[in-house]
C-alpha cells in the first residue's frame, strides 16, 4: 500500500467506568475496542455491523470530536491524535462528516444558502465571494440548480436534502469524508441516485471515503474494501470481492444470508439472539454466544486479525483452521 | 379462488388542507383473502400510510372519500361505527417503529392490556363492565402470544418498561399486541424498515409462521422487494395513490409489466446492472398530473397517456395492469 492517507493503532473509545465524588459509578461501555484500520487514498472502505456496535462512536473519534482513551491516529503521515474537541477538529480539518440524517442537521427557519454561508464562516472562510463560488460549484456538482440556495429544509424531498448535505460537507474542500449511514431512510429509487453522486464526486474531487452502512448490498455497489465490526472490534477485513464472495467470519456469513433476496424465500436458520450490547460483553470473542462454530477456546480468548489470503483478515481461530490448507 | 376478506375498490380521498386539496388516493383497487399475505410495494409518498389508516377508518383530518369502498367480510370500514368495533379486534395493526409506539413511562404490560382493555377481545362478554377477572383473562390471553412470537419469560416481561427491550423484542411484543385479539386480517406499515438486517430476518420469519398458525391474513407495506420475496403470497403496486399493478410475489418480481414496477425493480442491487434510481420524484397529490401519473417519468409515456388514466384491467396471466402501453403478450 502507498502511505495510507489515515491510519489507526489499537484505537479505543470507552465510557464511563469511572467513579466521580458523590455520583453513581456509570457502567463501563467498551464502544471501541482496539481498532487498526489503514485507509488508502482514493478507496472507498465500507463499515458494516449490526446498531451499537460502534460505528458512529468510530467515526466521531476519528473526526476528534471525541477523544480516544487509547491508541494513535495518523493522518496524512502526522499523528493527530491525543487531543480535545477544537485542537483535534483544527488539525483534522481535511476530514468532514456527512450526518445520516442531514435533513436534521439543516436549520428549519434558515434557507439553504445561508446555511452553506454559515457553515463555510465557521470554518473560517470569510471572503463572501470565495463563499459564494464555492457554493454555486457545490449546488452544481451535486446536481442542484441555484435556486435551492432560496428554499427552505422543508421544501425538499429526502434525497435532496441528501445533496445538500453533501455539498455542504463538500464545500469544506475535505480529503477524507466520513459517511455515517448516508442513505438510510431514502427509497432504493432515491438511494440509487445518491450513491452514483457519490462515487462521481469521489472522481472529480479525489475523495476518499469511509462508507458506514448496515446495508450490505449498498456496501457491495460501492466500496473497494470492507470491515465487519462486532462489539467495538473488527472481525473481518479485506476486498469487497472476496469478502462478499467468500465471508470467512461466522458473523459475516450470518449477515450476508439477513440479507432479504429477491430470488427465494430464506429457509436456513436465521442468525439468533439480538444485536449484542457492549455494557455486558462476553468473555473471549464477543461473537462466540452467537456462533454456530463457537468451540471451548472462543469463550476465553478475544481472537486477533489475522492473514487469511492477500488482503483479507479474519478475526477467528476456527474459521481460519478450516480455510487454510494445512 | 375463495371469497375476499378485505377490498378495497376504486378509492379515492383527497383532504382538504392549509395548501388546497390533496388527491392523495385515486383508484386504488385490490382484495385480500383469507390467510393470504399481500404485499403493498411503492416509493415514500405513494399514499401506503394514507391508505392504511384508512382501512382503520382512521383518515387523515379534513379528508374526504370522493368514491369506492373499503369493505370487511361485507361490512363497510367507511363508517366510523363499524370501523371502531373491528379496529383491534378483527383488524390488528403492526406500527413501522417499534422505538416510537411505547410510552417510556409504563411498563409493556400496563401499555399493552390498556389497548385490549378497549378493543377487547371477541369472546368478552358483551357490554360488560372491565372487571379484575376480565383484565386476568385478557392478561393470559397476552402471555399465550407472547410465547407465541418467543419472548422469553412472558409473565416477567409484562412487568418491564420499554427500555429494558431491544428494537427486535418490542416489535415481537406489538406483533404480540396485535395477534391477542385473534384478528383475521393485520396491517402492517413497514414493520421491519427500523430494524438491522438480522434482526429483520427473524421478524419476517416469525410473522410467516404466525400468518400460517393463525390463519390470519396480512397487508405488509413495504418498499424492499426483497422483503416481498420473504413473507408475501401476492403483492399490489401504488404509484402516486394509483394501483399500477397486481400479480403472484413470483410474477411481480420476475418478470414485472408496468413500467413503474419495471424501473422499481431495477433499482434493487441484485437486479441492477449499474447504480441508476429512477429519474424525477413522487407527484404531489396537491397537483396530481393528468391520466396516468406515473407518465411524467416513464420512458413509455406517450401523450394518450396524459389523457384518460388507464383502467386496471385484468390480464391473460391473472394480473391486473393498469398501462395501456403494456398490451397482451402470449
Ligand atoms: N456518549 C456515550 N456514553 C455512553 N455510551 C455511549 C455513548 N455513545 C455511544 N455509547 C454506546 O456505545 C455503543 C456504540 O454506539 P454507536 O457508536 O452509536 O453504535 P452504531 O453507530 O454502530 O450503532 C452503544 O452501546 C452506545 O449505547
Ligand atoms: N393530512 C394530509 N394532508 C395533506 N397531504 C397529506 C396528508 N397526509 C399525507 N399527505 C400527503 O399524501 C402523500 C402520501 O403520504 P403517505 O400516505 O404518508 O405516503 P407513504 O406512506 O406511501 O410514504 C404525501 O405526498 C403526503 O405529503
Ligand atoms: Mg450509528
Ligand atoms: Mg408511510
Amino acid at each position: 500500500m502507498t502511505r495510507p492517507l489515515l491510519e489507526t493503532v489499537d484505537l479505543k473509545k470507552h465510557y464511563g467506568g469511572t467513579r466521580k465524588l458523590l455520583q453513581r459509578p456509570k457502567p463501563l461501555v467498551k464502544a471501541v475496542d482496539g481498532i487498526d484500520l489503514q485507509l488508502a487514498p482514493g478507496e472507498v472502505l465500507g463499515l458494516v455491523g449490526e446498531s451499537g456496535c460502534g460505528k458512529s462512536t468510530l467515526a466521531r473519534t476519528l473526526l476528534g470530536l471525541e477523544r480516544e482513551t487509547e491508541g494513535t491516529i495518523t493522518f496524512d503521515g502526522q499523528d493527530v491524535g491525543g487531543r480535545g474537541a477544537s485542537a483535534a477538529r483544527e488539525i483534522r480539518s481535511d476530514i468532514q462528516y456527512v450526518h445520516q440524517d442531514p435533513g436534521a442537521a439543516l436549520d428549519p427557519w434558515w434557507r439553504i444558502g445561508d446555511t452553506l454561508h454559515e457553515t463555510l464562516k465557521i470554518h473560517g472562510v470569510t471572503d463572501k465571494a470565495e463563499r459564494d463560488a464555492r457554493i454555486e460549484e457545490m449546488l452544481l456538482a451535486v446536481g442542484l440548480n441555484d435556486s435551492f440556495r432560496r428554499r427552505y429544509p422543508h421544501e425538499l424531498s429526502g434525497g435532496q436534502q441528501r445533496r445538500v448535505g453533501l455539498a455542504r460537507t463538500l464545500s469544506l474542500r475535505p480529503r477524507l469524508v466520513i459517511l455515517d449511514e448516508p442513505t438510510s431512510g431514502l427509497d432504493l429509487s432515491v438511494q440509487a441516485t445518491v450513491l452514483k453522486l457519490m462515487l462521481e464526486l469521489r472522481a472529480q474531487y479525489d475523495l476518499t471515503y469511509l462508507f458506514i452502512s448496515h446495508d450490505l448490498s449498498v456496501v457491495e455497489r460501492l466500496c473497494d474494501r470492507v470491515a465487519i465490526m462486532y462489539l467495538g472490534r473488527i472481525v473481518e477485513i479485506g476486498a469487497a470481492e472476496q469478502v462478499f464472495s467468500k465471508p470467512a467470519h461466522p458473523y459475516t456469513q450470518a449477515l450476508l444470508a439477513s440479507a432479504p433476496t429477491l430470488e427465494r424465500q430464506e429457509a436456513g436458520k436465521p442468525i439468533e439472539g439480538d444485536p449484542p450490547s457492549p455494557t455486558n460483553r462476553p468473555e473471549g470473542c464477543p461473537f462466540h454466544p452467537r456462533c454456530p462454530m463457537a468451540e471451548a477456546a472462543c469463550r476465553q480468548v478475544v481472537p486477533d486479525l489475522a492473514d487469511l489470503a492477500a488482503a483479507h483478515r479474519v478475526a477467528c481461530p476456527p474459521a481460519l483452521r478450516t480455510l487454510t490448507p494445512q | 379462488m375463495s371469497d375476499a376478506i378485505l377490498s378495497v375498490r376504486d378509492l379515492k380521498l383527497s383532504v382538504k388542507g392549509d395548501a388546497g386539496l390533496a388527491q392523495i388516493l385515486d383508484h386504488v383497487d385490490f382484495s385480500i383473502h383469507p390467510g393470504e399475505v399481500l404485499g403493498l410495494v411503492g416509493e415514500s409518498g405513494c399514499g401506503k400510510s394514507t391508505l392504511i389508516r384508512s382501512i382503520m377508518g382512521l383518515p387523515p383530518k379534513g379528508a374526504r372519500i370522493e368514491s369506492g369502498s373499503v369493505t370487511f367480510k361485507g361490512q363497510s370500514l367507511m363508517d366510523p361505527k363499524i370501523a371502531q368495533g373491528l379496529r383491534g379486534r378483527e383488524i390488528g395493526f403492526i406500527p413501522q417503529d417499534p422505538f416510537q409506539a411505547f410510552n417510556p413511562v409504563f411498563t409493556v404490560g400496563d401499555q399493552i392490556l390498556e389497548i385490549l382493555r378497549w378493543s377487547g377481545l371477541p369472546d368478552d362478554p358483551k357490554g360488560g363492565r372491565y372487571t379484575k377477572e376480565l383484565r386476568a383473562k385478557h392478561r393470559a390471553r397476552l402471555i399465550e402470544v407472547l410465547h407465541a412470537v418467543q419472548i422469553p419469560d412472558p409473565e416477567e416481561a409484562l412487568t418491564r418498561f420499554p427500555h429494558q427491550f431491544s428494537g427486535g423484542q418490542r416489535q415481537r411484543i406489538l406483533i404480540a399486541g396485535a395477534l391477542a385479539s385473534r384478528p383475521s386480517v393485520i396491517l402492517a406499515d413497514e414493520p421491519t424498515t427500523a430494524l438491522d438486517v438480522t434482526t429483520q430476518m427473524q421478524i419476517l420469519r416469525l410473522l410467516r409462521e404466525l400468518a400460517k398458525d393463525f390463519n390470519v391474513a396480512m397487508l405488509f407495506v413495504t418498499h424492499d422487494f426483497g422483503v416481498v420475496a420473504q413473507i408475501c403470497d401476492r403483492v399490489t403496486v401504488m404509484y402516486a395513490g394509483q394501483t399500477v399493478e397486481t400479480g403472484t410475489t413470483r410474477q411481480i418480481i420476475d418478470a414485472p409489466r408496468h413500467p413503474y414496477t419495471g424501473m422499481l425493480m431495477a433499482c434493487h442491487p441484485e437486479r441492477a446492472t449499474e447504480i441508476t434510481g429512477i429519474p424525477g420524484q413522487v407527484s404531489s397529490p396537491l397537483t396530481p398530473p393528468p391520466g396516468c401519473r406515473f407518465a411524467p417519468r416513464c420512458p413509455r409515456a406517450t401523450e394518450a397517456c396524459t389523457t384518460a388514466r388507464p383502467g386496471l384491467d385484468r390480464r391473460a396471466d391473472g394480473r391486473r395492469i393498469a398501462c395501456i402501453h403494456e398490451k397482451e403478450v402470449a
